[in-house]
């Protein structure tokens, strides 16, 4: 015993200590979030604020407040603002009402062939955002398959209807996992409770279902808002001249050169997305406190009517959601839409800088993506909820800041502060998209966080305390008791990270270079430029390869998940 | 004295709570002490703050003669078994009770040998390729001692550790525990909130309170003299009477009883504390007539060995535990009025 000890006072003065350790790391994230996340944000703030030579391209450096005055003075301009809001709260309360009904036919009825219904409604988180758009030119355009082949009419869905139709079909799944997460955690014998003193079926829907759910609809609602109100895919797509704030970013900088109206716009956004993401994440926590872990899984049969509707009703979504998917891999095999409907290969002969070499520059990007960004998250997680050093809020406000800026705003903010002449990332590291790479990964930093400090939430104290006690150091007890333990955890967050990287638009639209091309922005493009069978052809690869990585990922997931519960 | 563990002045806080207050409190080699009080007394922090796991925010922790409270939980060597086991769950049983031995850069063959020799000793060699989960509780907690054991820490931790088994094998494993502790002769701390477990257990029990220490004593002391109202009503079980004390005579609201105590205190506004055993059931034809109070019977608990019998005197209820052949003997049954004796030298008096 004596020999054991005085190793250990030996080792004394050589090993750092764990909390130096969890300084260091904690402060690399955090000082790395300081200067992609919080410097970007800042800067446009500023820039906003700074008089714009447009003849030199250049800020003059002068503070003023004439580009807000500009804009709101610009009727012209202000359209781009209420029309966004307009698109946000029609997208919003369509999505809530659809996604809840789904949801609540999913966790307090008794259809059948519910998991196969989740998984469906999930099916638009594989497709980038301006798929939906895509789809419904196909359907309902100028010469799209309804409008035109089947009713002759000269109607169509361009403008706000058709974002705001968009809007609904991308955001569906987004809203349906809280709003099935709600249900689910309500305890279902509240109702049961309420049946047996008397309350009808519509009574205890309205009394009882809907106010215990209320906060999981409210954190939904403000979700989609800030989703619809921050895409840029879509509207650009089928907006057709209808402006909003995301486009309006666009073709300011990238089309007129204005990085004055640019920031001004990107601040004017930040404005209502801020705001959405505070208040979903405020009622996410209040309905995080609703939660019964008493909540009773087991549903009493449903009246034959009412489950006749609920069967109906999903299997229409569904179909929609599938309809949607299908009618652009569709669309890529077909030879000229509407005119020509020989099947043909043609359309995956890009004829695009990179050609074919897009999806695979987005490929590795994004398993890059995947794999810093699950285990920085983790690190992350780790740190905030085990270790909890001083500087453990400020972390873990840093962290959760990206879900409020959009995307659109972090891609003009990189462009605006680390390809400028005086530093230029890119040319540091010629030819390496690291500047993509960092952006999606910071973008994407809330969610990754927040599901990693679950999971740590879940390990317990004593586990972490029994291999201290038992001699490890931090990076042993990481090692060999903190990642074996949280490796569901870690491939989910990979995945997570993976698809949002294929997917993403508006976060990179500003950083892709003559070197760097990615699928995604190459379907914008080939759609603008009136290729709309090759940008269906990119679609369908995207979705093919995020598929077919999913199902590779999902199998090692089953295996250990199955493995974890077999151990609990 | 050298070798003992010394905690002087420690006194912890969380943010505004003060978790523990300035204890003092030392461990002898080889001693089996326990923290025994309610949840919130402040056992746990102690016990962490002894494993290292908390930082104390003033005093010191002495043990060997140096102060330890900078060192980290790795460097001090002190086993410790948690009431979650904490087993890792990934690891087989071997692999658990190996990673201190690991940990602490053992030769590979010493490891071998003393997993197998630790698992001999808590009875689980045949479940050495088995994971946590294919366990019982009770299997898990062997597994989680012999983990702690295994690289020889010169101090063991037991916080809890037989709070989430069930009653039975509760008995029969600390038991188990204290044999082990014994042939070993491993200082060991335990931290419970159940008084059964603490006096059976141990060789020293320390009664806490609020963050402080109310007494610290051998078992039998901490039954038989409690030091303070607090310990006889926490230890055990107690009739109170609370009243004005004058020439040993105690003035209740509802009787006056006589007091014969060698007690320091003799006069003043306090509470004579009895154990139930200590009172007698007399039959109506009984000569005592001095300390008797006539009540009502209106509870009886069947306890194997012994009836507890609850009886009512106005609003005041006496508890009485008596053999169950003499209850049998008595045969007495519920809502008859019953004479109870208290004895005048059996009380123990504490001031209010």
């Amino acid at each position: 015993m004596s020999t054991i000890s005085t190793k250990n006072l030996q080792s004394n003065k050589t090993i750092l200590e764990d909390r130096h350790i969890v300084y260091i790391i904690g402060g690399i994230i955090g000082i790395f979030l300081l200067i992609f996340l919080a410097l970007p944000v800042l800067n446009i703030i500023r820039l906003s604020f700074t008089e714009y030579a447009p003849k030199q391209f250049e800020f003059t450096g002068k503070l003023t407040t004439k580009n807000f005055v500009d804009y709101f003075t610009d009727s012209n301009m202000i359209q781009s603002l209420l029309n966004s809001l307009w698109i946000a709260v029609w997208s919003m309360l369509f999505t809530t009402v659809f996604a809840f009904i789904f949801a609540y036919g999913l966790t307090r009825t008794t259809i059948r062939w519910k998991k196969s219904l989740y998984y469906i409604a999930m099916i638009p988180l594989v497709a980038p955002s301006m798929l939906q758009a895509m789809a419904l030119i196909s359907l309902f355009g100028s010469n799209g398959l309804i409008t035109s082949g089947l009713l002759h009419t000269d109607w169509n869905i361009y403008g706000p209807n058709g974002i705001i139709v968009s809007e609904v079909l991308y955001c569906f799944p987004h809203a349906m996992v809280i709003l099935y997460t709600t249900l689910s955690a309500v305890d279902s014998r509240l109702d049961e409770a309420a049946a047996s003193l008397g309350a009808s079926g519509w009574t205890s829907f309205f009394k009882i279902t809907i106010p215990t759910a209320r906060y999981g609809i409210f954190s939904a609602a403000a979700l989609v808002f800030n989703l619809a109100i921050t895409d840029f895919g879509n509207p650009i797509i089928i907006g057709r001249g209808y402006k909003v704030l995301a486009t309006e970013i666009y073709l300011q900088v990238i089309g007129m050169q204005r990085f004055d109206l640019g920031t001004t716009v990107a601040v004017i956004l930040m404005v209502p997305s801020v705001t959405a993401f505070l208040l979903n994440y405020y009622f996410t926590k209040k309905s995080a406190s609703m939660i019964s872990s008493l909540a009773n899984p087991e549903i009493p049969p449903t009246r034959p009517a009412k489950k006749t509707f609920f069967t109906i009703y999903s299997w229409l979504v569904a179909f929609v959601l599938v309809s949607i998917i299908g009618i652009i891999v569709y669309k890529s095999f077909v030879k000229v839409w509407m005119y020509d409907w020989t099947l043909t290969l043609d359309h995956f002969n890009f004829r695009i800088p990179g050609g074919l070499g897009v999806l695979w520059t987005s490929l590795w990007i994004s398993l890059a993506v995947g794999f810093f960004g699950a285990f920085l998250t983790m690190l992350n997680g780790y740190i905030i909820e085990k270790k909890n050093p001083f500087f453990a809020q400020p972390l873990y406000l840093l962290s959760i800041i990206p879900a409020a800026i959009p995307g659109l705003v972090m891609g003009l903010g990189y462009i605006l502060i680390f390809n400028t002449r005086f530093m230029n990332l890119d040319d540091i590291l010629y030819g390496m998209p690291l500047l993509i790479v960092i952006n999606v990964l910071v973008s994407n930093f809330t969610l990754g966080t927040l599901s990693s400090i679950t999971n740590m939430k879940n390990i317990d104290n004593s586990m972490d305390e029994a291999a201290t006690s038992l001699g490890a150091g931090i990076t042993n007890t990481f090692i060999k008791v903190i990642f074996p333990l949280s490796k569901v955890s870690f491939m989910s967050n990979l995945i997570y990270y993976f698809m949002r990287s294929m997917v993403t638009v508006s976060a990179v639209i500003f950083l892709i270079s003559p070197d760097v091309h990615l699928a995604a922005v190459s379907v914008i493009n080939l759609e603008k430029d009136g290729k709309d069978g090759s940008s269906a052809a990119m679609s369908t690869l995207i979705i093919l390869v995020v598929v077919l990585v999913l199902v590779v990922f999902g199998f090692f997931t089953r295996k250990k998940k199955d493995a974890v519960l077999t151990e609990e | 004295m050298a070798e003992n563990l010394i905690l002087k002045d420690i006194s912890k806080s969380f943010d505004k709570f003060q978790a523990v207050k300035k204890i003092n409190l030392e461990v002898g080699k080889g001693e089996f002490l326990t923290l025994l009080g309610p949840s919130g007394c402040g056992k746990s922090t102690t016990l962490r703050m002894i494993a290292g796991f908390e930082a104390p925010t003033a005093g010191e922790i002495i043990y060997k003669g140096n102060v330890i409270n900078d060192l980290t939980p790795q460097k001090r060597n002190f086993g410790i078994v948690f009431q979650s086991y904490a087993l890792f769950p990934h690891m087989k049983v071997s692999d658990n009770v190996a990673f201190g031995l690991r940990m602490h850069k053992y030769p590979k063959d010493k490891i071998n040998s003393r997993v197998d020799e630790f698992l001999d000793i808590v009875g689980l060699k045949n479940a050495k390729h088995k994971y946590p989960s294919e366990l019982s509780g009770g299997m898990q907690q062997r597994v989680a001692l012999a983990r702690a054991l295994a690289p020889s820490p010169e101090v063991l931790l037991l916080d809890e550790p037989l709070s989430a088994l069930d009653a039975k094998i509760r008995v029969k494993l600390r038991a188990e525990i204290k044999e082990l502790q014994t042939e070993l002769g491993i200082t060991t701390i335990y931290v419970t909130h159940d008084q059964e477990e603490a006096l059976a257990i141990s060789d020293r029990v320390v009664i806490m309170n609020q963050g402080t220490i109310e007494q610290i004593d051998v078992p039998v002391e901490i039954y038989k003299t409690p030091t303070s109202k607090y310990v006889a009503d926490f230890v055990g079980t107690s009739n109170f009477f609370e009243g004005e004390l004058n020439n040993g005579i105690l003035k209740t609201k509802n009787c006056t009883i006589k007091i014969n105590s060698s007690s320091k205190i003799t006069s003043g506004n306090i509470t004579a504390s009895m154990r139930p055993e200590q009172l007698e059931i007399i039959d109506g034809d009984s000569k005592i007539t001095e300390n008797v109070i006539k009540g009502k019977l209106i509870v009886i608990i069947y306890l194997g060995l012994i009836i507890r019998l609850i009886i009512r005197k106005n609003d005041h209820e006496i508890i009485v535990d008596i053999l169950e052949k003499d209850f049998t003997r008595m045969k007495m049954v519920r809502g008859q009025d019953v004479k109870v004796h208290f004895p005048s030298d059996g009380f123990l008096i504490f001031n209010n």
